[in-house]
């Protein structure tokens, strides 16, 4: 009885921390509102503001980084959409919006560029393994690994005690497909978390165009990236940023003219 | 006397049986409609009733009446008709008869495309191998001008609401539910607003608003958003529609504003709902799509068009300036605001340029646009702040500014115009150069709204694009964990406690084997003690075991040492092949000899009518033990030899 009254404490003691947990997160639900409310009465300005200020609060939303991008992309700042949009994706690959969005953007600034007599080169080609990640959310399939694999191990434990013959083939046969899934999981994973932390990217943020210097200071620049230009960030300092684009040329641009993804 | 007994039970069992299972009583029919006066081109719903009692499920037939159309069909069976068996007679020759009893419902949509008297049925039934024609009905269909006359119901229900029945165009109806669009025009002016809704007609009030499958489209067209209008709290009012009391539920409403003339044409939404459903039913999907709607758009008249109008700037505006501060130093910044006000697309108005002033630096100007939709109109104001930077002392001439619209309502063009500014500026003081020199492009840019549109034609595939980006997402999620789900301790927490549970299990497994293993090559040398503690048990025992148990359980315990002792199943083996087991194992042979005899003591005991009592028992334990203690002082391993049987006979 005494133990059943313990049990019985578990969900007010879980209750009471839920209770106490979302104090901050319901303030910030009151800001991610407002800021919504703010986009709607057309304060472009304001809305993306107050999601920045969500951004510096530690929110890490796929709707947060999506709808600030579209609030950038309102006021006309298209390199920071497309920043914003591309951070969207890296957390929520499948997301059509965002797609549709980032390549309304791109047509515009790819004709806009064109109109100058200039090429534009916005999203670099990528390899098929880049391609192969790109497709899966790097938190769906770091929790499709952590399902396989505890799915896997259920299925050879059960086999360890099971003594029918028949049984034990087929828990076999479905431990080993479930292991073969964890692997493939894992796989993908370490390679998000990869790109992740290793391979930092970073978008032209800066209007019109970005001048990409010799070197990390007021250099001759040696050659332009269109706003809204996805490039690899290969050295960073200070203010400075060693980037290098789609086709193979590098340089130095400064920090406040490139957003990383 | 019990015998006849039985007979007049069996009798009557069979007489009641071959009641039951007697021909099928003549189903009944009943016939009930949605209304009483039936208007020629108007559904109608009738619903067909039959109650059946047999055996089994009735097939029913409704036959088709000329001049009627069916349009559609549904069928409900009996859910809480009632169902019993009956079995009477015995083994293979044992009868069941199973009656049913519920009422199967049709419900049809049904429509007369003339008047005159309609006969409906009669209905055919077949039950249980018999055919009924059961039921009819005759109709009389009026004509739809005649209906007003012969059933006010809509006429007073139209009355009881307030309003003149409605009359829809351009509609796919349905006698239960189905979609409208309209506009609140047909015909408008390229940029003049027009407000796009979209109800849904129905005539239940369990159904559940889900979404709209496919949106209206609405290509050709600026769409704006209504603030005030919530899906969540829809609208619902009640109507009339053509002499039918309806809900009208208002679904959609937004305000577009043409940016192409000729006739734009407002692809038709899809919405799909939910009808009935509670607690313990899901309710129907239900799928409804509107018909397009079409609007004409004008273009804007030539006549009286200015010079510089630019097609934007449609609706009903005022601009207005202000210059501050005046005066002011030489490199103190001066804020020149241009603002638009009014109702109309403000988004997409063009603001006139300030033109270069020479002496007075300017920097990119800085947009900013409030747009209030709502009560169906959108209204805002658009503000244009450059900043001037003069350069020199003197009097500076801020040029007034004009901007020509076109006015919808009174199709109209009209000039809004500002005032000239005479900004006056001192030597300055400090604060000059107190900004950085502009950027590069900044003669470009001093064109451009914020977005960097420079031109007329860039403003114009600007906004284009804007059209086309897909609004923000209303879901509000404030997740603060980190972007990868790999780095955050409760995932790392559940991998690790994975992992180490499936590491635990390896080794635990392993150990288990290990520590078997162990136990099955140490078994020889714990064969003496777990033998003397298993017959100290059994000495504590005796007292309350009868002999043959005692002398069993004595033989058991002695067998299942020399099994461990030897390290071999010894089940069937003859007492002579234990002994040489024993004695090849190093074994004193005349200890050997003894232990073989209390074997075949034990055996005898068993079998044998012996008398024994409690003492007896406890002096075969003491020399049970003492022979095991000195069977235990072999080697216990096998001799290489092979040494020959010794002592002890056959078991």
């Amino acid at each position: 009885m005494r133990r059943r009254n313990m049990w019985a404490l578990v969900p007010l003691v879980l209750g009471l921390a839920l209770m106490a947990s979302p104090a901050g997160a319901s303030t910030l639900v009151q800001k991610m509102t407002a800021a919504n409310q703010l986009f709607w009465q057309a304060d472009y300005t304001g809305a993306a503001a107050a999601y920045a200020e969500l951004e510096t609060l530690g929110v890490h939303s796929y709707e947060l980084l999506y709808n600030r991008a579209t609030a950038e992309a309102r006021q006309g700042r298209l390199g920071v959409a497309v920043q914003y949009y591309e951070k969207a994706l890296r957390i929520a690959p499948g997301e059509a919006d965002t797609h549709h969005n980032l390549q309304v953007i791109r047509d515009y600034i790819a004709r806009r560029a064109s109109e100058k007599g200039r090429d534009a080169v916005l999203a670099p080609s990528v390899g098929p393994v880049r391609a192969l990640l790109d497709r899966f959310s790097p938190n769906g399939v770091a929790w499709a690994f952590l399902f396989f694999l505890t799915a896997a191990f259920g299925a050879f434990v059960a086999r360890g005690f099971v003594r029918v013959d028949f049984a034990r083939m087929v828990l076999g046969v479905v431990g080993g497909v479930l292991l073969a899934g964890a692997v493939f999981a894992g796989a993908v994973t370490a390679g998000k978390w990869h790109v992740h932390t290793q391979q930092v990217e970073a978008v032209a943020i800066a209007p019109d165009v970005l001048g990409v210097h010799e070197g990390p200071s007021d250099t001759p620049v040696r050659f332009y990236l269109e706003e809204g230009s996805r490039v690899r960030v290969l050295e960073q300092r200070d203010k400075w940023l060693r980037i290098r684009d789609d086709q193979g040329r590098d340089g130095w641009v400064p920090r406040a003219g490139a957003g990383q993804i | 006397m019990r015998r006849r007994f039985s007979g007049l039970i069996l009798a009557s069992l069979w007489l009641f049986a071959a009641a039951v299972h007697a021909a099928p009583e003549e189903p009944s029919v009943e016939f009930s409609f949605d209304r009483d006066t039936f208007v020629a081109g108007e559904p109608f719903e009738m619903n067909i009733s039959v109650t059946a009692d047999g055996e089994g499920e009735p097939t029913i037939h409704i036959p088709d009446t000329r001049g009627l159309r069916v349009l559609q069909r549904s069928v409900s069976r009996p859910s809480s008709g009632m169902s019993f068996s009956f079995s009477f007679g015995l083994g293979q020759g044992a009868k069941k008869v199973v009656r049913n009893t519920g009422t199967t419902r049709h419900q049809l949509f049904v429509v007369a495309d003339a008047p005159g008297a309609y006969r409906v049925g009669p209905v055919e039934v077949t039950l249980d191998g018999h055919r009924f024609r059961v039921g009819t009905r005759t109709i009389n269909v009026v004509a739809a001008g005649a209906a007003k006359a012969v059933s006010p119901d809509a006429a007073d229900a139209a009355a009881s609401l307030g309003g003149q029945p409605l009359v829809l165009q351009n509609v796919k109806r349905d006698p239960d539910y189905f979609l409208h669009m309209s506009v609140s025009k047909d015909s408008v002016y390229l940029g003049e607003m027009v407000v796009l809704s979209v109800y849904l007609y129905t005539r239940t009030s369990n159904l559940r608003i889900e979404q709209f499958t496919r949106e209206p489209g609405t290509d050709g067209f600026w769409v704006e958003r209504f603030e005030d209008f919530d899906l969540r709290r829809i609208q619902t009012e009640s109507v009339v529609v053509e002499g039918q009391r309806m809900d009208r539920l208002l679904l959609k409403q937004m305000p577009l504003f043409p940016i192409k003339t000729g006739e734009l044409v407002i692809a038709a939404p899809t919405l799909s709902f939910t009808v009935g459903g509670g607690f313990f039913s899901f309710g129907r999907q239900v799928t409804r799509s509107a018909e397009p709607v079409t609007v004409q758009v004008k273009p804007l008249p030539t006549t009286g068009q200015p010079a510089a109008f630019h097609p934007d700037n449609v609706g009903h505006f005022r601009l207005k300036a202000e210059l501050s501060p005046n005066p002011a130093r030489v490199g103190e910044p001066v804020t020149f605001q241009l603002v638009l006000e009014g109702e109309g697309n403000v988004r997409k108005a063009a603001l006139p340029v300030l033109p270069t002033i020479g002496g007075l630096r300017a920097y990119p100007p800085e947009e900013g646009v409030t747009v209030k939709a709502a009560k169906q109109r959108v209204t805002g104001t658009r503000s244009h702040k450059v900043l001037l930077i003069p350069e020199a002392a003197g009097e500076y001439t801020i040029p007034a500014l004009s901007m020509p619209v076109f006015h919808p309502g009174t199709a109209q063009y009209q000039v809004l115009k500002t005032r000239e500014f005479k900004l006056a500026v001192r030597e300055g003081a400090s604060g000059a150069a107190a900004l950085p020199a502009p950027p590069a492009d900044a003669g470009a840019a001093a064109t451009d709204d914020a977005a960097g549109v420079a031109s007329t034609a860039n403003r114009d595939a600007f906004s284009r694009m804007q059209t086309q980006l897909r609004s923000i997402s209303n879901r509000i999620n404030v997740d603060r964990g980190a972007p990868l789900a790999v780095t955050r301790p409760l995932y790392l927490g559940l991998l690790g406690g994975v992992l180490l549970l499936f590491v635990g299990f390896g080794v635990g497994r392993w150990a288990h084997r290990r520590w078997s293993l162990r136990r099955e090559v140490n078994r020889p040398s714990r064969a003496a003690p777990e033998a003397i503690r298993a017959l100290r048990q059994l000495g504590a025992q005796s007292g309350a075991l009868e002999r043959d148990a005692f002398y069993a359980a004595l033989h058991k315990t002695l067998l299942a040492y020399l099994a461990s002792r030897l390290d071999v199943t010894v089940v069937g083996d003859t007492q002579t092949e234990l002994s040489a087991r024993l004695v090849q194992h190093g074994m004193p042979a005349p200890q050997v000899a003894e232990f073989m005899t209390l074997l075949e003591s034990c055996e005898f005991a068993r079998f044998a009518r012996v008398d024994a009592d409690a003492a007896d028992f406890r002096a075969e334990i003491d020399h049970a033990i003492s022979l095991v203690r000195a069977l235990s002082q072999g080697r216990g391993t096998p001799s290489a030899a092979g040494a020959p049987a010794q002592g002890g006979g056959d078991a």
